[in-house]
């Protein structure tokens, strides 16, 4: 090593910060140079001058100073994330649960307001429907539309109240026939009667005239009188049944009563039950009153020409009964096998 | 005091225990204030410098990991502010706040430096504390970049590994850097006091 690298190196020497070779080589060299051995004791005189200087103390309150700016700081983000999340435990749990609870609530009023806009359109339409689906028929559409809008809306179902009524009219006994040219004026005058004795339509017959009478069950129905053929008008027929149907209280069912003169009841009965099974109508009541057998049956209008004829097979048929103003719906009849007497 | 102990008080500290973090400043507050006074040259000033290291030493605590010791990690932390505080000092007075060239306060009055004299040491006449003024006021008149390995190696005991990562500077470039100052203080004692 030179002089000069040697000088540079006295710093380190002094340090311990040399290698080995570098060490023997400056050691080599202080012991033949004055200059450098002159100027390591230098260097060795100063650094300990410096290390020698005292060290100053700080002062009484500066500890205080500074961990109360500390714990200051501390405070602040121990208050906001404190109070959010400790105990962690305990917030954290509750915190989810109501972030939970926000966003299920927010999720089932926004389901509800949804439906809420076509809700407003659904009684106007149920409503439509109903009227049109209406168990009474066509009598019951007359009678609403007979009433005003504001009425109507308001009206409650009318078939169990006339049913209740029409309990009562099943045990009143039809009214007495009246002679043919005087037709017209009992069917007023049944119709007159009060609201609770509607009257069903009436049927036209080929011989004899028909006089409109109430009859038990709901829809009022005709006797169909013998004897007399005088037919009514068809317009006066037809004004009498638009009335009648009017005043009906179940709005399908148009009735009628056929009796047959036979001479063996029991055996007409059995043969009339096959005949009404046959011709797909149903017995809805019987009465076996002493001399005779009666049947309440409901029966497709349309196989009505069809009973009729089945029961003349069975024995006279005292009373002609017209076919029914309406060729659809179901028809209620009231068969009554009456014993002839005045055979053998 | 080790380093294991800093360790487990940093610990505790990052935990949210203030004092643990108390018994660091009460350890560790005396080195960072001479560190800081040496190189900003003004107590007050480098008593604002300390208080500011340790606060900031607080917020950033979380990001200590433990892959130097405390003290270096600490000491560069306060390195940083002094030198901060050197350039707004600086910028205040517009020149360096103490050159070789500038008359020297004494407790006599100013005196201005005498060329080297080769008259017997004066050492022995001189008292100590006065040399202890004269090299204080040669580590003052020290450029900031020498002063600090300076002050960081022979006042504190760093090695030189831990101040070259304190100052972000290579170990070689530390010994050069601290030859030049030893050099530069003990011209300048032997200017005041001539033969050492």
């Amino acid at each position: 090593m030179e002089h000069n690298d040697i000088r540079h190196k006295l710093s380190e020497y002094i340090d311990g910060a040399v290698t080995g070779k570098e060490k023997a080589a400056i050691e080599t060299h202080l012991k033949t140079c004055l200059q450098c051995s002159g100027a390591l004791e230098e260097l060795r005189k100063t650094i300990e001058h410096v290390k020698t200087i005292e060290e100053i103390d700080p002062p009484a309150w500066m500890t205080l100073k500074i961990m109360a700016t500390v714990r200051a700081e501390a405070e602040v983000k121990k208050s906001i994330f404190q109070r959010l999340f400790y105990p962690l435990t305990v917030k954290l749990p509750i915190q989810a649960i109501a972030v939970l609870f926000v966003a299920v609530t927010g999720f089932y009023i926004y389901q509800a307001i949804q439906p809420a806009s076509r809700l407003s359109e659904v009684p106007t339409q149920e409503f439509a429907a109903r009227n049109e689906a209406s168990p009474a028929g066509t009598v019951q559409d007359k009678l609403a539309k007979a009433d005003g809008p504001a009425v109507r809306s308001k009206k409650v179902p009318q078939t169990p109240a006339y049913k209740s009524l029409d309990m009562k009219l099943e045990y009143e006994k039809p009214a007495p026939p009246a002679p043919m040219d005087k037709a017209e004026a009992p069917a007023p005058t049944a119709l007159a009667k009060p609201a609770e004795q509607p009257v069903s339509a009436k049927e036209e017959s080929a011989s004899g005239k028909m006089v409109a009478s109430p009859q038990a069950g709901a829809p009022a129905v005709m006797r169909e009188q013998a004897v007399s053929a005088e037919a009514a008008p068809p317009a006066e027929v037809k004004q009498k049944l638009e009335r009648q149907e009017l005043n009906a209280v179940s709005a399908d069912k148009v009735g009628l009563i056929i009796i047959v003169r036979v001479k063996d009841v029991k055996a007409a009965a059995r043969e009339v039950e096959q005949v009404i099974a046959r011709l797909g109508g149903s017995i809805t009541r019987r009465e076996n009153p002493e001399t005779k057998r009666v049947y309440v049956i409901t029966i497709n209008a349309q196989k009505f020409p069809d009973l009729k004829k089945k029961l003349k097979l069975m024995g006279e048929i005292k009373d002609e009964a017209a076919v029914p103003m309406s060729q659809d719906g179901r028809v209620e009849v009231r068969i009554e096998l009456v014993l002839d007497s005045a055979q053998p | 005091m080790g380093s294991d102990d800093d360790a487990a008080l940093v610990s505790s500290t990052q935990k949210g225990d203030l004092h643990a973090f108390e018994l660091l400043v009460a350890r560790y507050q005396k080195k960072m204030l001479n560190i800081s006074f040496r190189l900003v040259g003004d107590y007050d000033d480098a008593c604002e410098v300390v208080q500011d290291a340790f606060v900031s030493a607080y917020r950033n605590i979380k990001t200590f990991r433990g892959d130097a010791k405390f003290t270096t990690w600490l000491t560069t932390i306060t390195l940083n502010l002094s030198k901060n505080r050197l350039k707004q000092m600086r910028s205040r007075q517009g020149h360096e706040v103490f050159s070789l060239d500038d008359p020297i306060q004494t407790d006599e009055g100013e005196m201005t430096m005498d060329p080297p004299s080769y008259e017997p040491s004066v050492l022995d006449r001189m008292e100590k504390r006065d040399i202890q003024t004269k090299v204080q006021d040669c580590i003052k008149a020290l450029e900031a970049d020498f002063r600090e390995v300076l002050v960081l190696r022979d006042m504190q005991d760093f090695s030189y590994e831990e101040i070259g990562a304190m100052l972000k500077a290579r170990e070689g470039t530390v010994k050069s850097r601290l030859f030049r100052a030893r050099e530069m203080v003990k011209e300048c004692l032997k200017k005041f006091m001539g033969e050492l």
